[in-house]
């Protein structure tokens, strides 16, 4: 018997369901949900494989992502240069 | 000569660096994005009257130098792209890495493929979005801006931040994949069907 995809047992503690926890997967990581959201949504993903494996790839992209884009080489003399730019302005 | 502006040199310098790789990323020019911090600093001295000692001078600076490169790509009259954001559909790269088979392979499958995947073609993934998503999903993943110092540093409210990140991930991981696919990376991850 196919299921509808919002359905869930009636008497499930847990008031998420897979929808609900997609649903707040920005806001997770982008550390927004209250300490409420994300126990539920910790809750969920306590009993949900699948939404574990959504939450674990999306946050570890965002993750890698920032580690990697922090890593862009800065010229050695940027701050050198920026700063006679400065000194030259205020003196003009 | 007149005398440095009390606290202006103490708050931009430490900033020099990750201003410089939010530069790059707008601009995927290592000289025009020096150009752009310069001009960003530049201007930011001129304005320094105006900045409220004790409120966020990052977001401020930011806010100077994205301003600065929308003023070049207006003299340049470059016209940002449409795209189709509706076709993309959400989890991208969750959905072609388990089509490719690669979720029951290993633990970590947005590391593995983003392992291969070098700052370079993060970058130019990044700048083949639409400014206004590139600009926002610089400041988020580059600077860790909150969405809250997003909306302060574009001026914009904090619903159309949260859309331009979802919808700028959305199209990063659509532009990563078409990326890992040109270079190989995509054959080279695919399970190895057992003898």
């Amino acid at each position: 018997m196919k299921l509808p995809t919002h359905w869930r047992w009636p008497w499930s503690p847990h008031p998420f369901d897979c929808a609900a926890a997609l649903a707040r997967l920005d806001d997770y990581l982008d550390r927004r949900l209250t300490p409420k959201e994300k126990r539920l949504v910790e809750e969920h993903l306590a009993v949900c494989t699948a939404c574990t494996s959504k939450y674990r790839f999306e946050t570890t992209f965002v993750a890698e992502l920032r580690r990697k884009l922090t890593r862009i080489d800065v010229p050695p003399r940027l701050a050198d240069r920026v700063q006679e730019a400065l000194r030259r302005a205020q003196a003009s | 000569m007149t005398a440095a502006p009390t606290g202006f040199a103490a708050e931009l310098v430490p900033l020099l660096d990750r201003a410089y790789g939010l530069a790059y990323s707008l601009t995927h020019d290592r000289a025009d994005a020096e150009d752009l911090v310069q001009e960003a600093a530049l201007l930011a001295l001129k304005a320094f009257g105006q900045f409220t000692p004790g409120t966020n001078f990052k977001a401020w600076f930011y806010r100077i130098l994205v301003n600065a490169f929308y003023g070049q790509l207006r003299k340049q009259r470059r016209q940002g792209e449409t795209v189709d954001l509706e076709n993309i559909p959400s989890l991208y790269l969750y959905g072609k890495t388990t089509a490719l088979g690669l979720q029951g392979q290993t633990d970590d499958p947005a590391g593995a493929l983003l392992s291969r995947l070098d700052a370079e073609s993060i970058v130019a993934a990044l700048e083949a979005l639409p400014q206004e998503y590139r600009v926002a999903c610089s400041l988020y993943f580059i600077q860790d801006f909150s969405y809250e110092e997003i909306a302060q540093t574009l001026d914009v409210p904090l619903g159309t931040v949260r859309s331009r990140i979802h919808r700028g991930r959305k199209l990063l991981q659509q532009r990563l994949w078409a990326i890992a696919e040109e270079r190989g990376i995509v054959k080279q991850l695919k399970p190895q069907a057992s003898a």
